[in-house]
């Protein structure tokens, strides 16, 4: 689409002629990022005044002209292509940091304040921000957010959603909304993050910061075989004791990285660990030795401690030249990302192997052990469409290999445009009919950046949920009779927090099944209607235990409906929910990232039954006695704002599932 | 004079870390990952894709697979060629190492002059083909410029001639060709050419500046040799970055003989106090990469080339700790000579001991040889910016590696913050 001469002079006039430009080169130059897609926008807005973004926004919706926002365009996904043209927003000058305050442990921050400058602020002041993507030394905070990007450090320190307290955010259509996790109601800041911009824009955001742990041990261990070094890390997980970063390499890697930066890695080993530990000096030293155990236990080959900073350094920088070994072998290098639950780690790895031989293809490996990331690395020549063609038909088969061991297409890359298509793979028909919907809620004219995330076609491609659970289909078939005969209703587990007297109450109580305790991904999988006290129980006899509140004595859906226990929101990995329509959605897994499509977890905490009944919750577990005493909050009432109508607009247009807590019974 | 078409075809041959490639060859190496975009002095200044080394890379892409033309999109093309820096912080990012100096300096070559402003342009022409003509007009430009004809002439309505502030960026650019110096250096008694020399002594690039200070200190340095002095021989450095490589390579045949002449059999160090020129004639074979006889010799000239900071260490001073903080400015342009930064940490580390300390710009480059087109606007800025890092380290001398980095920093500290001074790392070894 073309932008006419009268919506170009209004940019100019709002912006300075100096910052809206067309010419060829500049149109070329933002249509791309790190991956492989290149779409020309119609126009590039630089903005360089913050309170200029939200007129901007409110006059490209105004002339239903679509945008997309772009900071520093390194992901591998294509999430700022103008797919559909449009204006690419350069949000880049805005890269300020406006407050640090270590007192209350926050930074506040312009959206494009860079990860590296903001780590080069706080680390004089003895503080540190927790996530640390590998290009954190030019990426910037918001497009962190909007990929929800994580680092090696995730594992112990979350990923950037769990890193952010607030946001000020701008809709589509231009209103600005302040945004935070615990806030009554939905957890909009957790859907927003990692929606790669198609649902708004971020305009300002306040970050968590942490004190610099006062040492940091790393160590450098050698196994025969790759599930034993992931055995190790699930032992430790089990252990209590989580490393500050634990990055792996298999062979072909250790190899191909060793001969480029001569960092000691031994060639002949399997699989190759690097475990840093932090905190104070006799914890280390204790979880030293817990880690040497462990690594011994497991057969290990060599165990190494680096003991000055030099050698710490030298441990790094065979990990950190692993993308520089890979840059120079070929013109491009295409970084692929899939997630799969811990202990399929070997197995899925293998299958990758497999992918990469037969497609005749080069490539490193390298995955964050602690969270069952992988990254293959594929070297290859643009130039060649026969190679190219080979290698994007490998990335897709690797990310199906992905989805068929029960992980996910995105573990923190984002899905942009290269990946919509296997969406559909990971994806029910439901699942992403939903994601349409919210999408529709926040943008419904479709102009922030559109054609992403949601794959196109997926009513044929992606296949109908399969779900077998006769109580789940029996509660299914009644919210869709209650739907389509108009009869409103009130969603409890046990009643517990809503305190309903309605005459129309859906109860999940028939919920009732345990459905796992895995104790080798350390993760639990239970039905919403299992009471926490049970559940509790059931754990402890399995000898694990969750971060559950031991006097909550109403149901695990209601929990989390009712977001009455903040701790345990962030321990859920994976949901299943009935919509207002019947259709069953499902999302996450025993994933320890996933960063495919809107973060439906997020959606439905604190939503107290107004969009769905949760069924099923995956949640992490600990081999560790946990803290129980965790006060059980009440339910806040909270107001349907804006973005919470919207959402409920399109999932339940007629208002039948309708909690009292806006106030009113049914 | 008929117009050049554009062409990437025939550029040099650019290096890198796998060896020589095409310029064509090396951009499409670069996968676009960013890591380069916050280590450029321009993109920080600028913000926008198209100043980015990334978007340099991407812009000789498209003009090599002739996707977009450089005529069409003129000016942003001429501002993008001209505001690079060529001070391969970029490349140092890299993951790939890839040469985006040389990527730049292809794209100049192959935009001919256009890149530059228009008068500068035609006089620069004039600077390889009629020198004379070309001194002489550099010369009355000056005039009219100091005295302000041209605007008294506009302002009284009389003429309206173009504005001279591009003469103010020529100050940086042009080369003089060296008589100044010589006078200035004849005034204080030095030596003429000896007969049989120990070793040769380019003065820098920035001589233009005749900075006979600078020239005087190393002579003092060199005192108990014989130094031939190659006076108004340019290394070609000058026309291989603003230029058009032909030239540079005339220039660079004249020095190779020079060499070979005065001391090439008995293979004479060539000291050069700029750290430019030191960076430039270790790289400069790849200019005779389609001559084979002569990119013998280049290289064997090549590895002769010394900067003055090998020729001898630093006294300690009894004063250390009076003397404040130290630093060193390692900033060159081009090709920075990571060894040549050592030797000098290296003698400043032996005569300050620990009033030493690294000198880190946090955003910018020194104001040195290659922001000479970000004047204007910009410059006031970036030098400010160093200042404060200066500032904010409590360092109250700063050594350079390039003379012009130093006059250019010395200017910026005396206006803002006049506790701190820099100096050539010369001064620092020559005895008072």
């Amino acid at each position: 689409m073309r932008i006419s001469p009268r919506v170009l002079k209004k940019l100019q006039r709002l912006l300075g002629p100096e910052n809206v430009l067309t010419d060829a080169i500049s149109l070329a130059l933002n249509g791309y990022d790190c991956s492989q897609s290149r779409h020309r926008p119609d126009a590039v807005a630089t903005v360089r005044n913050p309170a200029l973004l939200e007129p901007l926004v409110c006059l490209l919706a105004r002339e239903k002209i679509p945008f997309v926002p772009r900071a520093a365009a390194t992901n591998h996904a294509g999430s700022c292509c103008a797919v559909k043209g449009g204006v690419v927003l350069n949000l880049n000058p805005l890269n300020q940091i406006y407050q640090i305050d270590t007192a209350r442990g926050f930074a506040e921050t312009a959206p494009c304040a860079v990860t590296g400058d903001l780590q080069a602020a706080l680390a004089p002041l003895g503080f540190f921000y927790a996530p640390d993507p590998a290009s954190e030394k030019v990426s910037t905070l918001s497009g962190n957010l909007a990929q929800n990007a994580s680092g090696a450090r995730c594992l112990k320190y979350g990923n950037t959603s769990d890193n952010t307290l607030s946001i000020e955010f701008i809709t589509p259509a231009g209103q600005t909304c302040v945004l935070r996790h615990d806030a009554a109601g939905p957890d909009w800041l957790g859907l927003v993050a990692g929606s790669e911009g198609t649902l708004g824009i971020i305009k300002r955001l306040r970050v968590k910061i942490l004190p610099a742990p006062k040492h940091v041990k790393t160590f450098l261990a050698t196994f025969p075989s790759l599930s034993a070094s992931v055995q190790t890390v699930s032992d430790l997980v089990a252990r209590g004791l989580i490393p500050r970063c634990v990055e792996a390499m298999d062979q072909i890697t250790t190899r191909a990285v060793e001969d480029f930066s001569h960092a000691g890695y031994p060639k002949d080993a399997q699989a190759l660990l690097i475990i840093e530990l932090d905190g104070d000096i006799k914890q280390i030293r204790q979880e030293a030795q817990t880690l040497e155990e462990l690594c011994r236990q497991n057969g290990c080959d060599t165990f190494t401690a680096a003991r000055t900073e030099a050698e710490r350094e030298k441990l790094w920088r065979g990990r950190r030249a692993a993308y520089s070994a890979m840059a120079a072998l070929a013109p491009n290098v295409a970084v692929g990302d899939g997630t799969v639950p811990r202990s399929e780690l070997p197995a899925a790895l293998a299958q990758v192997r497999e992918v990469i031989d037969r497609f005749g293809v080069t490539a490193s490996l390298l995955f964050h052990a602690g969270d069952g990331n992988f990254h293959p690395q594929i070297v290859f020549d643009a130039r060649n469409p026969d190679q190219t063609r080979r290698v994007s038909q490998a990335l897709q088969e690797i990310l199906k290999t992905c989805v068929r061991f029960g992980g996910t297409v995105s573990g923190e890359h984002g899905i942009g445009v290269e990946k919509r298509a296997v969406m559909a793979c990971q994806y029910s028909r439901e699942t992403l009919r939903l994601f349409q919907k919210i999408k529709k809620a926040f943008d419904p004219d479709n102009l922030s950046n559109p054609s992403k995330i949601i794959p196109v076609g997926f009513e044929e491609k992606a296949a109908p949920c399969a779900e077998t659970d006769p109580a789940v289909l029996a509660l299914a078939a009644e919210m869709k009779r209650r739907y389509t005969q108009k009869i409103p209703s009130v969603i409890t587990g046990q009643n517990t927090q809503l305190k309903s007297s309605s005459a129309h109450l859906l109860s999940a109580a028939p919920l009732q099944r345990i459905v796992e305790i895995d104790k080798t991904n350390y993760m639990a999988v239970a039905q919403a209607g299992v009471k926490v006290q049970d559940l509790l129980a059931e754990l402890k006899a399995q000898g694990a235990d969750a971060k559950l509140p031991a006097q909550y004595t109403g149901t695990l859906g209601g929990l989390t409906a009712s977001k009455a226990a903040k701790e345990f929101i962030s321990q859920i990995t994976g949901i299943q929910a009935i919509l207002p329509n019947g259709d069953i959605v499902e999302y996450g897994g025993k994933l320890m990232k996933n960063a495919a499509g809107y973060n439906l977890c997020r959606l439905f905490t604190g939503s107290a039954g107004a969009l769905g009944m949760i069924t099923r919750l995956t949640f992490k577990i600990y081999a560790t006695p946990q803290n129980h005493e965790i006060p059980p909050q009440p339910m806040f009432a909270f107001g349907p704002d804006p973005l919470f109508r919207a959402v409920k607009q399109q999932l339940d247009p007629d208002g039948l599932f309708r909690p009292p807590v806006f106030g009113e019974e049914i | 004079m008929k117009k050049k078409s554009f062409s990437l075809s025939s550029a040099l041959p650019v290096g890198g870390p796998e060896g020589a490639r095409s310029v064509k060859e090396s951009v499409d190496y670069c996968t676009r990952c960013n890591a380069c975009v916050q280590s450029c002095p321009s993109y920080l200044l600028q913000q926008e894709e198209a100043y980015s080394p990334r978007g340099r890379n991407q812009i000789v892409r498209l003009l090599a697979e002739r996707k977009i033309k450089f005529s069409d999109n003129a000016p942003l093309a001429q501002d993008v060629t001209r505001t690079c820096l060529l001070c391969a912080r970029c490349t140092a990012a890299c993951a790939g190492g890839l040469p985006m100096a040389d990527h730049v300096l292809a794209l100049r070559r192959a935009a001919g002059w256009d890149f530059l402003p228009a008068p500068l342009k035609m006089l620069l022409r004039l600077c390889g083909t009629r020198p004379k003509m070309f001194e002489r007009l550099l010369v009355l430009l000056h005039i009219l410029r100091r005295t302000g004809a041209v605007r008294l002439l506009r302002v009284c309505g009389i003429l309206n001639l173009p504005s001279l502030r591009w003469v103010r960026h020529a100050d940086d650019i042009l080369p003089r060709r060296g008589k100044t110096l010589r006078r200035l250096l004849k005034k204080q008694g030095l030596p003429a050419a000896p007969e049989k020399p120990d070793l040769l002594y380019l003065p820098s690039f920035e001589a233009q500046y005749a900075d006979a200070e600078l020239a005087r200190a190393v002579l003092c340095l060199l005192q108990d040799k014989t130094p031939h002095i190659l006076l108004g021989t340019p290394s070609g450095l000058f026309e291989y970055i603003y230029g058009d490589a032909s030239l540079s390579l005339l220039q660079a045949k004249n020095i190779l003989s020079a060499w070979e002449k005065l001391g090439g059999k008995r293979k004479l160090p060539l000291v050069t106090d700029s750290i430019e020129i030191y960076g430039f004639l270790k790289h400069f074979p790849v200019l005779f990469a389609a001559y084979p006889a002569w990119h013998k010799r280049a290289l064997a000239l090549a590895g002769k080339v010394q900067f003055i900071t090998e020729l001898s260490g630093a006294r300690r001073t009894e004063k250390t700790a009076a003397n404040g903080f130290c630093a060193l400015d390692a900033s060159s342009v081009l090709y920075p000579p990571a060894d040549a930064a050592e030797k000098a940490r290296k003698i400043l580390k032996t005569h300050f001991g620990k009033n030493f300390v690294e000198c880190e710009y946090s955003r910018f480059v020194t104001p040195a040889g290659g922001l000479a087109f970000v004047r204007g606007a910009r410059a006031e800025e970036a030098a400010l910016e160093n200042v404060k890092d200066v500032a904010r380290r409590q360092i109250t001398q700063v050594y350079c590696l390039s003379g012009l980095a130093a006059l250019e920093l010395d200017a910026a500290l005396r206006r803002h913050y006049p506790q701190a001074r820099a100096r050539h790392i010369v001064h620092i070894q020559a005895k008072p």
